[in-house]
């Protein structure tokens, strides 16, 4: 996913300050352009003067002829990330060393004229490059796209390595440097000189792509929830095999992770930034396959090739088959572990910016790994995970208080350390709300426990366990394909 | 052949140093932990005696405490894995292979995330602990998942090249260790390669492939029945799988005749691999010295491996006795 980072270039701290207001209602990232009138000028505010709102992420682009003294004043700044320019003096791995070890990140800068090659021995040591075309102290420049050449050179040795360009982008020419590989448009004048900023802004925002699209209205979500259903029953009945009733009951979470809750980007399954889900009950896959074919992933004609031979979608989930899926599962009572050693990683790695989700059953919590996995969560304070258990009270042989009883469910998550959220799983408003709450609770790892219909949306499906691991036959499915179609009706009426 | 691979000069001598395997294990993983940031380690409540307490000493940050719990071990180390961590999972093997095999074959194997498993005190040798923890069927186990390698280092100082060559690899390993002191008797100059055998002692006469601390008794009976005038080839064999077919099928072609050792079931152990490999490619007689279908008990280590027929004296014998088969068959 392409990010938009809003940039301030100001030589007084009161212009500082308008441009840093007119910005800081909707810029998520921001870079902060500096010079010190030799590397570039004319001079901008001192490193002193520099601020930003609360809760943005800045990064500092420094036009310095010696960056390396101020590295102890930009510590205590904490931005994001820090920029110099490869022309510069100064010890560059010196540099990037003492600000990586205070988990700022370190890119470096390179003007028209400087080849990639110059930087390739270091590569391993920064974490960004930015491609600058512009006027060095200026806004605008001109947008040079046979420097998209440099793009092709450094992703080829450094795949992950986070691109940034700089000058004269606006909305005529974003698409071509997103198509580049660029992955960070610094936008200065395109949005500081438009009358209306925040437009310009939205205006690249649906530039740049799927998560980054105006929010879809609750109507929206649940229709697409709707149509979730529609092509899970159409799956399951070209399958002749799988599951039903779990899919079904999921189609509103799963709506609301992807097309709410999550970031991604279906272009980019491997994106470094990108929050993970896990499907720890991998026979709900379905609704999993259907979710990301909405949502992009790939094509919806390839749904219909569920459990065939040769098909990406198999049966249960398997992650080296189909990009975009982070784990194999089937086997029950193993996301939430996977989920904790992916969180420890995190932790150790310094990156904090990601959320992982669980998406797991209630038959599954017989299972004693799960049990293991929730000691471990709260042991290490794990709180970017948000687990959901889809809690629709049936498993393959009946009702899961017959089989092996589960309550007090949400009694036994706390006492094992979690802080737990109960919803009504079938509310795709309940459902965004419940994870954003999630996120702020910062002291424990957080367990949704989603009340679902299961089979939901098909009256002949819902609530019975029956339903549970068998697909429709073809009269079923014409029946359940109708009751869905009415359903898309009733929504639209209800939102009037 | 000892100037191609390095061994100690005496390897009968009777002042042998002897060292537990698992503690080349925790040299080793310190070295790679020093050398490459992205390895880690977690330990389900076995810190001390898996050896890996000298990695959570160096790098806490950098080590999990699991607590008994094999299942979530594995797991743990599947998102790890995922996250571009190389984990070192570490328990007894009795319990890690032993009780999570379906955690190792769903979110390692088929998930394909280079996860490390370590299992200790492996074999018959744990002695007094009984059958409950004396680990027979890890071999087998691991043996038989798709992306697995299987890695039964033959010493102290071979665990330790083992573990660094692991944590280069990219594939899911599974590491064999046991609990008493063994001999060592290979040196730093010895040449290790994951999914490599070597030719330890040249012989024309009959090949003993041996694995684990076996190698060491089987090079102690090559020299005992050298003197009855037998010249045995002896291959180290501490990759099992993948199995190093080439090594193998040269020595046989050229002895015609096969002594296999582990100190594990050899149903689906070395023994099995080598017979399948022999059945397939180049049969010839062939004897399995191992454990044969039965569970340990308690006891002394060298009790327990006289008991079961592991020694060198029962090596010296299997390989008369495969030699007077081939003279039959050849007869």
């Amino acid at each position: 996913m392409t990010v938009i980072c809003s940039t301030v270039l100001a030589k007084e701290p009161d212009d500082f300050r308008e441009q840093m207001e007119r910005i800081a209602t909707f810029a998520e990232r921001i870079q902060i352009d500096l010079t010190d009138g030799l590397f570039a000028g004319p001079k901008s505010i001192d490193i002193d003067k520099v601020w930003w709102p609360h809760g943005v992420k800045a990064d500092l682009h420094l036009m310095y002829h010696r960056p390396d003294l101020f590295m102890d004043k930009i510590i205590k700044l904490r931005p994001h990330m820090v920029i110099v320019h490869s022309e510069a003096e100064g010890d560059l791995i010196k540099m990037a060393q003492k600000l990586q070890s205070q988990d700022i990140k370190f890119g470096l800068a390179l003007l028209k004229d400087t080849e990639p090659e110059t930087i390739k021995p270091i590569l391993d040591n920064i974490d960004h490059v930015l491609i600058f075309s512009g006027n060095l102290g200026h806004f605008g420049g001109h947008t040079d796209f046979s420097l998209l050449k440099k793009v092709k050179r450094l992703k080829n040795w450094k795949p992950e390595l986070e691109i940034g360009w700089d000058g004269g982008i606006t909305d005529k020419n974003a698409q071509k440097l997103i198509d580049g590989g660029i992955d960070v448009l610094n936008v200065g004048g395109f949005i500081q000189n438009n009358s209306s900023p925040e437009n310009a802004y939205a205006t690249l925002k649906t530039i740049v792509g799927t998560d980054m699209k105006q929010k879809l209205t609750i109507e929206e979500l649940e229709l697409k929830a709707n149509a979730i259903r529609e092509d899970i029953i159409k799956m399951l009945e070209a399958a002749g095999s799988g599951h039903s009733a779990g899919p079904l009951g999921l189609a509103d979470i799963f709506t609301a992770l992807y097309f709410d809750v999550m970031k991604y980007d279906p272009k980019r399954p491997d994106w470094n930034d990108r929050d993970i889900l896990l499907l720890s009950n991998g026979h709900c896959v379905p609704v999993q396959y259907a979710t990301m074919a909405h949502a992009g992933y790939f094509d919806r004609k390839e749904l219909m090739t569920l459990r065939k031979f040769g098909s990406r979608l198999q049966g249960h989930p398997e992650r080296e088959k189909l990009p975009g899926l982070e784990n194999t599962s089937g086997p029950l009572g193993c996301g939430l572990s996977q989920a904790a050693g992916m969180a420890l990683a995190m932790r150790m790695n310094k990156d904090h910016h990601r959320w992982i989700y669980v998406v797991m059953g209630d038959g599954e919590q017989d299972e004693g790994n799960v049990w293991e996995a929730a000691m471990l969560a709260a042991k290490y304070k794990l709180n970017n995970i948000i687990a959901i258990t889809d809690r629709n009270n049936i498993q393959i042989d009946g009702p899961t208080e017959t089989v092996m009883p589960l309550e007090d469910l949400k009694a036994k998550w706390e006492a094992f350390g979690w802080h737990v959220i109960e919803i009504d799983g079938n509310n795709i408003d309940a459902v965004i709300d419940a994870c954003a709450m999630g996120r702020a609770i910062v002291e424990k790892p957080v367990m949704i426990i989603a009340h679902t219909i299961p089979g939901k949306g098909v009256d002949f499906m819902e609530y019975d366990f029956h339903w549970h691991g068998s697909p429709p036959n073809h009269e079923q499915a014409v029946k359940a394909l109708h009751e869905i179609r009415t359903l898309q009706g009733k929504i639209r009426s209800e939102h009037e | 052949m000892n100037s191609v691979v390095h061994l100690i000069p005496d390897t009968l001598a009777n002042d042998i140093i002897s060292e537990p395997i698992r503690k080349g294990f925790g040299r080793g993983l310190l070295a790679a932990g020093k050398l490459d940031e992205n390895v880690v380690a977690a330990c389900a409540d076995l810190v001390e005696s898996t050896q890996i307490s000298l990695f959570a000493n160096e790098f806490p940050e950098r080590f999990v405490e699991i607590g008994v719990a094999e299942q979530n071990l594995v797991t743990v180390g599947s998102g790890l894995a995922a996250m571009g961590k190389i984990p070192f999972v570490s328990s007894y093997a009795a319990f890690s292979p032993g009780r999570n095999w379906e955690q190792i074959r769903t979110t390692i194997c088929l998930n394909n995330r280079p996860v490390k498993i370590v299992g200790s005190h492996a074999g018959i040798s744990v002695g007094p602990d009984g059958a409950t923890h004396q680990m027979l069927e890890d071999i087998a186990l691991m043996r038989s998942l798709p992306n697995m390698v299987v890695i039964a280092p033959g010493d102290s100082v071979e665990s330790e090249k083992a573990t660094l060559a692991m944590a280069k690899d990219k594939r899911p390993n599974y590491l064999r260790l046991a609990r008493e002191a063994s001999p060592v008797f290979t040196t730093k100059d010895t040449p290790f390669e994951i999914g490599r055998a070597y030719v330890f002692e040249p012989g024309n006469d009959v090949t003993i492939i041996a694995t684990g601390v076996m190698t060491y008794h089987a090079l102690v009976a090559a020299q005992k029945i050298f003197k009855d005038g037998i010249d045995v080839e002896v291959i180290h064999c501490p990759t099992i799988k993948p199995l190093d077919t080439e090594t193998i099928l040269k020595s046989v072609r050229k002895t015609g005749a096969v002594v296999t050792c582990e100190e594990a079931q050899i149903n689906g152990g070395l023994g099995g691999a080598v017979a399948e490999l022999l059945g397939e490619e180049y049969p010839v007689p062939l004897k399995r010295i191992g454990i044969k279908d039965h569970f340990g008990e308690s006891g002394n280590a060298a009790e327990l491996m006289e008991h079961f027929g592991l020694t060198a004296t029962h090596i010296a014998l299997a390989a008369h006795e495969i030699i007077e088969k081939k003279g039959a068959k050849h007869g």
